[in-house]
C-alpha cells in the first residue's frame, strides 16, 4: 500500500489503516516526543495526543510535502503545547549558565550512541532542551522558535548557546572531535 | 572550535534523523479512545450550536416582534434576520461555527433568559419580550463589546415597550418557526434523550434569578459550561466520548471527583482541563450504562466556592 492509499483509507475511517499508519510512524515520532518530554510517560502522552491530532486533521494534509514531515511537525507542536500547559514559561531564565569545562569526560561525541545523546538531551533543563531540539534537530529558525515559545529571538539564541555549551560541557571534549 | 560546535549539531541531527523508539502498546489504545473522544467533542459542539441556533431564533423572533410592532420595518429587518438564521443553518461545520460564533454568543447568552422560555405560544412570547428590557440592560453591561446581537436585543427591548399587536407578532413568529434549524434542534433533542442534563447545562443562564444573583456582591465569578449532556458514550463512534468542562480554567482551585452509584471513586482530578472518558482509576473501562455522579469543588480568585447547580450531577455511560 502506498502512503497515499494509506491516507485515503485512514480518511475513510479504516481502523486497520489507522493502525498501520500508527505502526509505521510511531517509533520515529516516539523519538521526537521523547526529545521534548521530561520522561517516557509524558512522551507517550504527547505521542498519543499527537496521533489523535494527526488522524483528526488528516484531511488537511495537502499531500504536497513529506507526510512524515507533516506528522513530525504535528508531534513537535503537540510537544510544545504540552510544555506550555505544564509551565507557563518554557524558558526558565533562572538557570545559571553552564560553565564550560572541556575535557571533563573521556568520551568523544563520535562514540556516543543515540541513547546516550537522548540522555544528554534529557539532562538539559527544559528551556535548553526545547530550543536545542527545535533549532538543531527540527531546523526551526530562532525567529520561529521565539514565536512558538513566546520569547524574544535573542532569548532563543541565548538558550541555544547555553544548551550547546552545556552539552559540550557534559560530554567533555577532545581536540579534533 | 567553531568546527567542533557545528560538529556537535551534526551529530545530534544525524543521530535523531531516523531514530526510532519502542512504543508501548497502551499508546495505540489511547489514540483510539482519544479519536473517539474527539469525535464526541465535535458532536457536543454540534448540539451546542444547535442550541445556539435555537437561541438566535428566539432572539430573532423577539427582534421581529418588536420591529414589526413598532415601525413595521419588516423589509429592513428581514435581511438581518436572514443573516442570523443562515449563520446557524449549517451546523455541519459545528466546530468552526462554534468558534466563529463565540463572540456573538457571548452577547446572546444573556438573552437566553428570554429566548429559552419562548417555545410555541405566541402569547407568552410577547410577555417575555416585554420582560427583556431589564435583562437587556444587564446584557449590555456584561458585554461591553457592544456586539451586534446585544444591540439588536436592546432594539428589540425598546421597541417592545409599546404594546405589541398579537396578530402580527404571531405571524412573524410562525414564519420563523418554519425555518429549518428549529426542526433540527427538536430532532437533536429527541435523539440525545438527555433533556435533563441539557437543562442543567444551561442552568446558569436559564433563569432571571441567576442574573440577579450575579448582581450580588458575594458571587462566584466562575461559570462552568458542561460539554457532556449528562451522559457520555465512549464507544469510539465520535459522539460525546468524554466528559470535560469548558471555562473551568478561571477557577483558582479546582477538583472534580466522579463516583459510581455504589460510591466507588472512579476519577479525580485537580486539572480543570481534565477529560474523563468512562474509565476507573486504574484505566479499566466501566461497563455500559454505569451511572456515575460527579462533584466539582472549585472556587474563584476571591475564594468564593462554586455553588451553581451544575457543580454536581450525574453522567451515565452508554457504549
Amino acid at each position: 500500500m502506498t502512503e497515499d492509499e494509506l491516507i485515503d483509507k485512514c480518511l475513510q475511517g479504516d481502523h486497520r489503516a489507522q493502525k498501520a499508519l500508527f505502526d509505521k510512524f510511531s517509533g520515529k515520532m516516539m523519538s521526537v516526543c521523547m526529545r521534548y518530554a521530561a520522561d517516557r510517560e509524558q512522551a507517550e502522552d504527547v505521542l498519543q495526543d499527537g496521533f489523535v491530532k494527526v488522524f483528526n486533521h488528516l484531511s488537511k494534509f495537502k499531500r504536497e510535502g513529506s507526510f512524515e514531515g507533516w506528522i513530525r511537525r504535528t508531534m513537535v507542536n503537540t510537544s510544545l503545547d504540552s510544555l506550555r500547559k505544564k509551565r507557563a514559561d518554557v524558558i526558565d531564565t533562572d538557570i545559571t549558565e553552564a560553565e564550560y569545562l572541556a575535557g571533563s569526560d573521556e568520551k568523544t561525541l563520535g562514540k556516543l550512541r543515540v541513547e546516550e545523546l537522548m540522555n544528554l538531551i534529557h539532562d538539559m533543563p527544559t528551556g535548553y532542551r526545547t530550543v536545542f531540539n527545535m533549532y538543531v534537530i527540527e531546523g526551526y529558525s530562532h525567529r520561529e522558535i521565539a514565536d512558538e515559545l513566546g520569547v524574544t529571538e535573542s532569548t532563543s539564541k541565548t538558550q541555544f548557546r547555553k544548551a550547546r555549551t552545556y552539552l559540550m560541557n557534559t560530554i567533555g571534549e577532545r581536540e579534533n572531535i | 572550535m567553531e568546527n567542533n560546535q557545528n560538529h556537535i549539531e551534526d551529530i545530534f541531527r544525524d543521530a535523531f534523523a531516523n531514530h526510532e523508539m519502542e512504543v508501548s502498546s497502551k499508546v495505540w489504545a489511547g489514540v483510539q479512545s482519544g479519536l473517539a473522544a474527539q469525535a464526541v467533542a465535535g458532536t457536543a459542539a454540534a448540539s451546542t450550536v444547535m442550541f445556539k441556533a435555537a437561541a438566535v431564533i428566539g432572539l430573532t423572533t423577539v427582534v421581529v416582534i418588536g420591529a414589526v410592532n413598532e415601525i413595521k420595518l419588516q423589509s429592513d429587518i428581514a435581511p438581518q434576520n436572514e443573516v442570523l438564521v443562515i449563520g446557524n443553518e449549517a451546523p455541519e461545520t459545528q466546530n468552526e461555527a462554534a468558534q466563529v460564533e463565540a463572540n456573538e454568543w457571548a452577547a446572546i447568552e444573556e438573552t437566553q433568559v428570554v429566548s429559552t422560555p419562548i417555545e410555541n405560544e405566541s402569547t407568552t412570547k410577547i410577555v417575555d419580550a416585554e420582560e427583556i428590557t431589564p435583562d437587556a440592560n444587564i446584557a449590555e453591561q456584561v458585554n461591553d463589546q457592544g456586539d451586534v446581537a446585544s444591540n439588536e436585543l436592546e432594539n428589540a427591548a425598546s421597541s417592545t415597550e409599546p404594546k405589541p399587536g398579537i396578530d402580527e407578532s404571531s405571524t412573524a413568529k410562525n414564519s420563523l418557526e418554519d425555518s429549518e434549524p428549529k426542526h433540527k434542534i427538536e430532532k437533536s433533542k429527541q435523539e440525545e434523550k438527555a433533556p435533563q442534563p441539557k437543562a442543567k447545562e444551561e442552568a446558569p443562564l436559564d433563569t432571571p434569578q441567576n442574573l440577579e444573583e450575579e448582581k450580588e456582591e458575594k458571587v462566584c465569578s466562575i461559570d462552568f459550561a458542561h460539554q457532556a449532556m449528562g451522559y457520555i458514550s465512549p464507544d469510539g463512534d465520535g459522539t460525546n466520548e468524554c466528559f470535560r468542562l469548558e471555562d473551568a480554567t478561571q477557577a483558582q482551585s479546582f477538583q472534580i471527583t466522579i463516583f459510581t452509584r455504589e460510591g466507588v471513586q472512579v476519577f479525580q482530578s485537580r486539572d480543570p482541563n481534565f477529560s474523563w472518558c468512562g474509565t476507573d482509576n486504574f484505566g479499566n473501562v466501566l461497563p455500559n450504562r454505569t451511572m456515575c455522579y460527579y462533584h466539582i469543588q472549585a472556587s474563584d480568585e476571591n475564594g468564593i466556592p462554586y455553588t451553581k447547580k451544575n457543580a454536581k450531577g450525574s453522567i451515565q455511560i452508554f457504549r
